[in-house]
């Protein structure tokens, strides 16, 4: 059976694929188009702080980070398409 | 047999092609990695590397000649592939290299890091801090901005009356006798060559005497010695240090979202603006704008730049100054005045001049802004000492006696996170909106209700924010720890 870790970086590592995907289909002329791209950027990096922090605390990682790790991806989203526009 | 996590074997691998297990640099000391403040210096180096590959790219497209320098930044930004956001990852980067490199020399001042044998590290970085001043005041010219060419013109009011030759010198060097072309062109070869080649060297000495030295011990007296363990660079230090530099550039292009820079008004001859110098350069030019100084006339202004001058070399030398033999700050109350103080006057003078741009700083004002905040500094700073103000350690004694802890869930499942998460997301766009709408009042002049408003929404924002992370820490046994963590530090010895 995987380990609970494993699961939770194949999920993390899935929202970064498709993040990176996403940052490939903007037009890099349009200003509001690179916000998008610059906050899939921001929450990729964010995920991918989350991985090494969880491998690197091993079992005694504090979950406020994880928790504070989601909300700052969902803020950064929620921006991005504020600032940036719906497409 | 245990079966390894897909990214034990994938570390596993790095290390097998790169070696990254038998590197020369040196163990860092387990409680330096729980603590971000030990790697300000680190984060400093990081924003300008960022900062370099940003302006290696904006440097493709950057035109340095006056009749040009603006068209080019106005075609970065509406021509080139990711124009804009690399423009603003460059701007916020340079911010957050001053900003931090502003917080690594206070924490070291604070810490008394430049005690032997690290006094010439201290110059160094000294050195260095200045360098990364002048980076600032060199590159706000290149857009050519109406406003960046009044604020330089500041700067070089402030050269001229520095001491002969050294003024000379720096007039020549640096502005020129020429025309604008000339000077347009000095500032962009400091900018983009000069200051960040000796930043480089400077930088290479630096990190040497660190990995010769290492970390400085810590001042309390409380660190245990598993906590004094030294743990090896690979992975333990590699991997803080990606957390560290992920969560850094995740910041800037949040920075670049939520603010992105515009284009202000070209520079032309014969075009008046009020000098608005950068925000780091803000508090300079509110002590020369202060009243006092404006009505001296020439000697107010000479007595500014002397003084400048003095202070910086104060801080260059202060290893050989500096005498004090205990290194916790309670036991040097004059030192952390001192130190307290220059961060509350920073912070005073730069409100002061964004708050009365095109106008002189009242004698009044000034002198009460100086006055005030120097008498309630050294009074608490002195207190402290004489153990009339307590640490925080009995604030844990109090907490511990209300058993909140049976209050609150102990056993968490996904929903609690998403909970959580959510809680805290609402609680900071609260105070994000409640900032806009202190800025709007204070700006755009929508009235004191909205001020009034906009302040209980931050209040109770903030106290909300700290609630959700209070009680996570609460659940999960942190508070306990993050008291007594503070508690040590403060503890008098």
């Amino acid at each position: 059976m995987a380990k609970s870790v494993d699961v939770i970086l194949v999920v993390l590592l899935l929202v970064q694929g498709v993040l990176t995907v996403l940052t490939w289909v903007v037009n890099p002329i349009i200003v509001t188009q690179q916000i998008q791209a610059a906050g899939y950027i921001a929450s990729s990096l964010i995920i991918l702080s989350m991985i090494v922090y969880i491998y690197y605390r091993s079992e005694d990682y504090d979950q406020e980070w994880i928790a504070a790790g989601i909300g700052m991806i969902i803020l950064i989203m929620l921006l991005t398409y504020l600032k940036g526009g719906a497409t | 047999m245990t079966r390894k996590s897909l990214i034990d074997r994938f570390a596993g691998w790095l290390d097998e092609n790169f070696g990254f297990t038998k590197t020369i640099l040196r163990p860092a000391p387990e409680y330096s990695l729980r603590n971000p403040s030990y790697w300000l210096g680190a984060i400093a180096v990081l924003a300008f590397f960022t900062a370099g590959i940003a302006g290696i790219i904006l440097l493709q497209y950057y035109d340095p000649h006056p009749d040009t320098a603006w068209e080019s930044v106005s075609r970065i930004i509406v021509e080139v592939p990711f124009g804009n956001l690399v423009r603003n990852i460059h701007i916020y980067s340079a911010f957050s290299m001053i900003f931090v490199s502003f917080l690594h020399f206070m924490r070291n001042y604070f810490v008394v890091a430049y005690r032997r044998p690290r006094e010439l590290m201290w110059i160094v970085g000294m050195l260095m801090g200045l360098i990364t001043l002048m980076m600032g005041f060199t590159g706000y010219l290149l857009p050519w901005y109406a406003l960046s060419y009044a604020a330089v013109g500041f700067g070089i009011t402030i050269i001229k009356h520095l001491p002969q030759p050294l003024s000379g010198l720096l007039e020549y060097v640096i502005s020129g006798y020429g025309t604008d072309a000339e000077l347009l062109r000095k500032f962009f070869t400091f900018h983009t060559v000069l200051l960040p080649a000796t930043l480089l060297i400077l930088l290479a000495i630096k990190l040497h005497i660190f990995e010769v030295h290492g970390i400085t011990e810590p001042v309390s007296r409380y660190i245990s010695e598993e906590e004094k363990k030294l743990v090896p660079w690979f992975p333990n230090v590699f991997l803080y240090f990606v957390i560290i530099a992920s969560v850094y550039v995740a910041s800037i292009l949040f920075a670049s979202i939520v603010y992105p820079f515009g284009l202000h008004e070209k520079y032309t001859p014969g075009v008046v603006t009020i000098p608005m110098p950068e925000w780091y350069f803000m508090w300079t030019y509110a002590i020369a704008k202060t009243e006092f100084i404006e009505v001296m006339g020439e000697a107010g202004f000479n007595i500014f730049v002397s003084t400048l001058m003095i202070i910086t070399l104060i801080f260059i030398f202060l290893p050989f100054i500096d005498r004090w033999k205990d290194r916790h700050p309670s036991e040097r109350p004059f030192f952390l005045a001192i130190g307290a103080w220059i961060i509350v006057q920073v912070g005073l003078m730069t409100y002061l001049a964004w708050a009365t741009a095109g106008s002189y700083i009242p004698t009044d004002v000034a002198i009460l802004s100086i006055i005030i905040p120097t008498i309630i500094i050294f009074l608490a700073a002195y207190l402290y000492r004489l153990r009339i103000i307590k640490p925080p350690e009995l604030v844990w004694e109090k907490f511990s006696k209300l058993k909140i802890r049976d209050l609150v869930e102990t056993r968490p499942n996904p929903k609690h996170y998403i909970r959580t998460a959510v809680k805290f997301l609402l609680s900071i766009m609260c105070a994000g909106l409640s900032f806009r709408i202190i800025y709007g009042a204070l700006t755009e002049s929508i009235g004191s209700v909205w001020l009034m408003l906009g302040s209980v929404l931050l209040a109770l924002s903030t106290i909300e924010a700290f609630k959700t992370i209070y009680l996570e820490d609460l659940r999960i046994g942190n508070l306990e720890k993050r008291f007594k963590a503070l508690e040590r530090w403060f503890r008098i010895g």
